[in-house]
């Protein structure tokens, strides 16, 4: 645009601006730390989260999970009493899993 | 430029848009910039890695299980990506040819339009194919956004941008806005998939995660090529179309309209979409409707695209560089942090409030889920509101320092007619006096004359300094218009589009009239 | 295997969550859009999920078009009761207030019906345009602008000058006494080589211009 433009931008406006910048810019600071915390992501639901890297397909493995992992109660002998505890806390929602434990 | 046998509105339209050099130059440049984006995007997709053995080459290939209507608005047809493709192939032809044959002016003007329509023709595409999927809910759409345009077109003081720009704003929103950006965002989330998604050995746990991330990165993403999308089409119009001035309003109100046509496209999509998974989400397609083409009609993209535009319209204005990048800079700024805390900070506080309200009670549907849509988006609604207060209160003293400068140089504007060209109450009241008077046709013409009258003003007040100089004659001509439209008695003369282009031969001389 | 194929399901199932959250809603406040991520939370059935009816979803926007449309109505009756205070108030009940009679005489409009036999053509009693700036004009007090807001113009009185001798070639500089709100007008611009004969001139037109 070429042509003669009337007087430049008025002060206030440009003042405007900036004060939406600056709000945008807050704002989307604690949009980032919302993203980034993770607040805004939905809990995990009940499926079980491994303390350990054992379970990751649980699910879908529930008839042949490794031994090495925490496995199912009922596939655990009863010879190892000393390691029973530590199921609980890792599967406590193993007995509503549809399809559940033989 | 006369188009002597095209029908009228393209004649008007032709008439309304500049054709020279410099202002193609120009549009090539911006299409060129936007071509080069969606470009970027492909490459990064192509060179992605892969997360699976099966994954297509490009992500926006692979078929989603959803299939229908889901599947296809995720991923971009394949229809359409290969007219994407073959557009931007025979739009680079057409650039090669002209540059190696330098054909002449019109052939040039010919060709450039044909490249623009070819390059950017087929994002459009992607709408189309949206609102004729869901014609119900487009046209649902449809009242509440013409409703806003209106006040848009009317709402403007002193001097308003043409009718055709208007409409042609809303259409680059509708189409390229929603298209491209579609286009692109569909491409994003391939990548952000191939590059974020965790391998196999991750967790669910993780690989949900890691999803959630690459659904907030396309967020940003979005936010960010629909802000420039929306500053490339201001920037296009006000290069293309003749409009008398160019301040915070004339960009704020392309901006809203370019954003509203978005805002069209994709309330139908959500309105269906979201509609059709009420027993998941909780929202119907009224909800949607209520939220985005109601409560919220002049939220969304139509804000940040109102503040994206009035910063531009500022640039525009601003004779330093400096204050036109900070104008340009803080609204795009502005907008596109915007639109990323509105997406993620309404969703956190409806995370917030999850267990305190009653999901789907009226008063969640009507006050609470609007409201927490809407609380984001508030602060940046002010600063557009106030933007056009303060632009509408310069416009209304310019007014009154072009109409008596123009009183000042012809019978155009007589003193008697300068205070109630200048007051729009005044207006109003002689429009409604002469209504009751003279009925329909009284009005028209008189609405006519002061049309003409603030046409001219508007000239005046762009060429305070320099009314004598090359703009002279557009000046001459507007004055023989108004002087036309005085001496005409109701019966019209021959019909002429209102345009600026000088027209020899149409001063009339007015008795003892100064030329200027 | 059966990782791939967990994750296919996840990674579709979650591919369309970039549009739709699709786990049910354990409490409030309807998703609108893209950011509103799902809360997998099996502990509220799937069945049960409540939604933000259209019917309520409607129902205001049915209200809040009945505001925006009285808002309208509301501004419009507001700006044109300013234009009648800002006009002053009709002299009379009936007929056509006085200063609305003095403008649509300053602008020279020709408004009156007219029968269906006269020619289009402007009568020659006519008034022409009020020549600028008319002499004798001088009581005719426009409102002061740019300042300030308009006074009441009422005393238009008479109208201006009809049938005023010819205006002598020389372009106007500011007329006697008149209030010069005029800008700099280079005072005495020679008059614009006029390439065609003009074409809209009326035939009752009594004041020929100097021919240029």
């Amino acid at each position: 645009m070429d042509e003669k433009r009337p007087p430049s931008a008025p002060r206030p406006q440009l003042l405007l601006l900036t004060a939406g910048a600056v709000i945008g810019a807050v704002l989307l600071a604690a949009a980032l730390v919302v993203d980034l915390t993770g607040a805004n992501d939905p809990q995990t639901p009940a499926m079980p989260t491994p303390v350990r890297p054992t379970m990751p397909s649980l699910p879908t493995t529930f008839p042949t999970v490794p031994p090495g992992g925490s496995g199912l109660p009922t596939q655990l002998p009863t010879d190892f009493p000393t390691q029973m505890p530590s199921f609980p806390t890792d599967l406590p929602s193993i007995p509503q899993m549809p399809g559940g434990a033989p | 430029m006369t188009a002597n046998t095209a029908p009228a509105p393209i004649a008007a339209l032709r008439a309304a848009v500049r054709d020279d050099p410099a202002a193609r130059g120009r549009a090539l440049l911006v299409v060129r910039l936007a071509i080069a984006l969606y470009l970027v995007e492909l490459l990064l997709n192509l060179v992605r890695p892969h997360t699976g053995q099966n994954d297509p080459i490009l992500s926006i290939f692979q078929k989603a299980s959803g299939g229908g209507s889901v599947g296809r608005l995720l991923g971009t047809p394949r229809l359409v990506f290969w007219t994407v493709l073959a557009g931007i192939v025979i739009g680079a032809l057409i650039q090669a040819v002209v540059l190696a044959t330098r054909p002449d002016e019109r052939r040039a003007r010919a060709l450039t339009w044909a490249t623009i329509a070819a390059m950017l023709g087929p994002f459009g595409l992607i709408p189309v194919t949206v609102v004729v999927e869901y014609p119900a809910q487009s046209l649902a759409c449809v009242p509440g956004t013409a409703f806003v345009l209106w006040l848009l077109h009317h709402g403007q003081r002193f001097s308003r941008v043409p009718l055709a720009m208007l409409l042609v704003a809303f259409g680059w929103g509708a189409l390229i806005v929603f298209g491209l950006g579609r286009a692109a965002s569909g491409l994003a989330f391939g990548t952000a998939n191939g590059f974020l998604a965790k391998g196999g050995k991750a967790s669910l746990t993780s690989q949900i995660k890691s999803q959630y991330h690459v659904i907030d990165l396309v967020i940003v993403h979005l936010a960010v090529v629909n802000a420039l999308l929306v500053a490339a089409g201001v920037v296009l119009l006000l290069v293309l179309f003749r409009h008398r001035v160019t301040d915070v309003v004339t960009g704020l109100v392309l901006g809203a309209a370019v954003g509203l046509g978005y805002n069209l496209v994709e309330s139908a999509m959500f309105i269906r979409l979201f509609g059709s998974f009420s027993a998941f989400n909780g929202t119907t397609g009224g909800f949607e409707y209520w939220v985005r083409q109601s409560a919220g009609l002049l939220g969304g993209q139509a804000t940040f695209g109102a503040l994206l535009g009035a910063g531009i319209g500022v640039a525009a204005q601003a004779r330093r560089p400096g204050e036109r990048r900070r104008a340009a800079l803080t609204a795009l700024a502005a907008a596109i942090a915007g639109a990323i805390a509105t997406e993620v900070l309404s969703a956190w506080l409806s995370h917030l409030v999850h267990d305190h309200i009653d999901m789907g009670g009226p008063f969640d549907t009507l006050v609470v889920s609007p409201f927490l849509w809407l609380l984001p988006q508030v602060p940046f609604a002010l600063v557009a509101v106030v933007l056009l207060v303060l632009g509408t209160r310069a416009r209304a003293a310019a007014a009154r320092t072009a109409v008596s400068a123009e009183t000042a140089s012809g019978p155009a504007i007589t003193r008697q007619e300068a205070p109630f060209l200048i007051d729009p109450a005044l207006r109003l009241w002689t429009l409604t006096g002469t209504w009751r008077l003279h009925g329909w046709t009284g009005l028209r013409t008189l609405r006519r004359l002061q049309m003409a009258q603030l046409d001219l003003a508007a000239w005046r007040w762009r060429h305070l300094d320099d009314a004598g100089g090359p703009a002279r004659e557009e000046g001459d001509a507007l004055r023989a218009k108004v002087m036309r439209l005085k001496t005409r008695t109701g019966a019209p003369a021959a019909p002429r589009p209102g345009q600026a282009t000088p027209r020899p031969g149409q001063a009339t001389p007015r008795p003892g009239q100064a030329t200027p | 295997m059966n990782r791939r194929l967990l994750r296919f399901a996840a990674g579709t199932v979650l591919t369309a969550g970039l549009l739709l959250p699709l786990a049910p809603q354990s409490a409030s406040a309807c998703d609108v859009s893209y950011g509103y991520k799902p809360s997998i939370d099996l502990k509220h059935s799937f069945g049960h999920a409540r939604t933000c009816s259209s019917s309520t979803s409607l129902g205001g926007a049915a209200i809040v078009a009945v505001l925006a449309l009285g808002a309208l109505a509301a501004a419009g009756a507001a700006a044109y009761r300013r234009g009648v205070a800002t006009a002053g108030a009709p002299a009379s009940g009936s007929g056509p207030s006085p200063t609305l009679a003095a403008y649509l005489q300053a602008t020279g409009l020709d408004l009156r019906p007219k029968p269906a036999n006269h020619p289009p053509s402007a009568p020659p009693a006519r008034p022409p345009r009020p020549p600028y700036p008319g002499p004798g004009q001088q009581p005719h007090h426009p409102p002061q602008y740019p300042p300030g807001p308009p006074q009441r113009p009422p005393a238009y009185g008479p109208p201006p000058a009809y049938g005023p001798p010819p205006r002598p070639g020389p372009p106007q500089g500011p007329a006697p006494g008149a209030p010069n709100v005029r800008p700099q007008r280079p005072p005495s611009r020679p008059p614009a080589p006029r390439p065609a004969p003009p074409q809209e001139r009326l035939p009752g037109d009594g004041n020929a211009p100097p021919a240029p």
